[in-house]
């Protein structure tokens, strides 16, 4: 009778440990996972309450080097790459034209006339496809990487020389802005990876982005600093990784929209440089995305140029959010 | 014995004699003609492609050797020289210092040493390294992507079937000619093809 027992009672252990260790070895997700991998998932979370924008429309442009957006006074949309192609405020294409090589950025000034930054050089282009002037930066390894026009000069921020040149608008050199002086305590810009960006305020301030400094600065035209924001952080209200924000644009109540790379996503940042809200969340772009250029219109929609998916992607504020 | 039969054995005799030198002249030809074949064609040796690494973690643990032969390789044109680098901080570390809590590397493998404000220096000592690519992963994920995984050639024993290209999910290991051993991304790298 004992030895029945105990039989039985090890029959039921030993079936009991091979249902353990099958379901240890076949079935326990915790088993396969290796110590040495590093999960990143919990970074492309982020909190839903935060998102004021919601996407309501992508535009197709159809070239492979999609590189920079921008917005005229008619809220005709630009996109340069390897050609120009212009669309109206219904996201209907009116007019596209080839450029000679892949450009990186563009701006349009008051009177519709295309600025476009080249590896070294600048081109200005009408509305109707035609040439108007060019100039080289006069250095072969520059890097323009974001431009800017107001009603008197053409700002070029230059990736590889770490400054922002002012041009008249016939190409003449008339000031470099963003210069260190340790004199004034002013620190230089940093470079990490080539981009950088630049933008006219309100108040004509000339906004450049120092992503190695996770800075946004002003200066007057004089190449004089005036203010900064922006801080290194994991957070939501800071920017991450080795070089933020790589894109940003004003929206027309002065508040900022900046866009990341390494955890990509669009925030919203008050005048004087306080987090508001998410644009678009990291969950919104395929890993690796990196270069969102930004255009605004006047009913504050922002358009997010997406370089892995090749669109212009276009959000609305969320009344939800108001 | 008779005259034919004589001529007979002379004629096998002679036969052999040729069969042998026939034999010794094919064999030294295969021999010129397996190094000759070797000094052109180069020898093959098995390497990571970093376009097609995910950083898996298992070049840590399916390697023969232990440590494994794959090391973090750093290229330094490609890195921003960052104070808060992605490949040597623990994602959400706040202070930035080289405590062991907010180190990524389980093995401590990365120096970190000052160069001038906000500028920072990362070596990696390829002793401490396990080849387990979690610097590589954050590097990858904040940064310029400057951390790379390469199979150290100087420790790979080059076996016949490469353990780590059996287990490898991404497909990344192929064999490379000896002369090409490194396949890292980078200006300098870049610039040698």
């Amino acid at each position: 009778m004992n030895k029945k027992l105990i039989i039985g009672f090890l029959v039921v252990l030993i079936l009991g440990l091979i249902a353990f260790m099958a379901n240890d070895l076949f079935f326990s997700e915790k088993s396969h996972e290796n110590p040495y991998v590093l999960n990143t998932d919990s970074l492309k979370k982020n909190d839903t309450s935060l998102i004021c924008y919601k996407e309501i429309f992508q535009i197709n442009p159809g070239i492979d080097e999609l590189s920079g957006i921008a917005m005229d006074e008619r809220e005709n949309i630009i996109a340069v790459g390897s050609k120009v192609i212009i669309y109206d405020k219904t996201f209907k294409e009116i007019k596209s034209f080839k450029l000679s090589e892949a450009a990186n950025c563009a701006a349009v000034s008051s009177d519709g006339e295309i600025y476009i930054g080249f590896q070294n050089h600048i081109e200005v282009w009408d509305e109707k496809g035609l040439q108007i002037r060019s100039w080289p930066t006069g250095n072969k390894e520059s890097i323009i990487t974001g431009i800017a026009v107001n009603d008197k000069s053409v700002f070029a921020a230059d990736a590889d020389e770490r400054l922002v040149h002012q041009y008249d608008f016939k190409g003449k050199l008339i000031n470099n802005i963003g210069m260190g002086d340790t004199v004034k305590g002013v620190p230089e810009i940093i470079i990490r990876s080539a981009f950088f960006d630049v933008s006219i305020g309100r108040d004509n301030e000339i906004w450049l982005a120092n992503p190695g400094g996770y800075l946004l600065e002003a200066f007057d035209d004089k190449g004089n600093m005036k203010t900064t924001w922006g801080h290194a952080s994991d957070e939501i209200d800071g920017f991450c990784g080795c070089c933020n924000p790589t894109n940003f644009t004003l929206l027309s109540d002065g508040c900022f929209v900046t866009s990341e790379k390494a955890t990509p996503r669009v925030k919203i940042y008050s005048p004087e440089g306080k987090f508001i809200c998410i644009a678009a969340g990291p969950d919104k772009f395929d890993e690796g995305t990196k270069g969102l250029d930004l255009a605004v219109d006047s009913k504050n929609k922002i358009y997010v140029l997406d370089p892995v998916r090749k669109q212009i992607r276009v959000f609305e504020k969320n009344t939800k959010a108001e | 014995m008779s005259a034919e039969e004589n001529k007979k054995n002379i004629e096998r005799r002679e036969f052999i004699r040729k069969g042998m030198q026939l034999s010794i002249l094919a064999g030294i030809g295969a021999i010129a003609g397996g190094v000759i074949t070797k000094a052109f064609t180069g020898k093959y040796v098995w390497q990571l492609d970093t376009k097609k690494c995910t950083q898996c973690g298992r070049c840590a643990t399916s390697c023969i050797k232990k440590p494994s032969a794959v090391k973090c390789f750093h290229a330094y044109d490609m890195c921003g020289y960052c104070d808060l680098c992605g490949g040597f901080f623990k994602p959400g570390t706040q202070n930035l210092t080289t405590a062991a809590e907010n180190q990524l590397c389980p093995t401590a493998a990365i120096n970190r040493k000052f160069i001038e404000e906000p500028f920072f220096e990362y070596d990696i000592d390829k002793k401490l390294c396990i080849g387990c690519g979690k610097c590589v992963k954050g590097c990858g994920s904040f940064g310029n992507g400057s951390l790379q995984l390469q199979v150290d050639q100087s420790l790979c024993d080059n076996c016949n079937e490469c353990a780590i290209a059996r287990d490898c999910p991404s497909d990344a290991f192929s064999r490379v000619p000896v002369s090409e051993a490194y396949l890292m991304t980078g200006l300098r790298w870049n610039n040698k093809k």
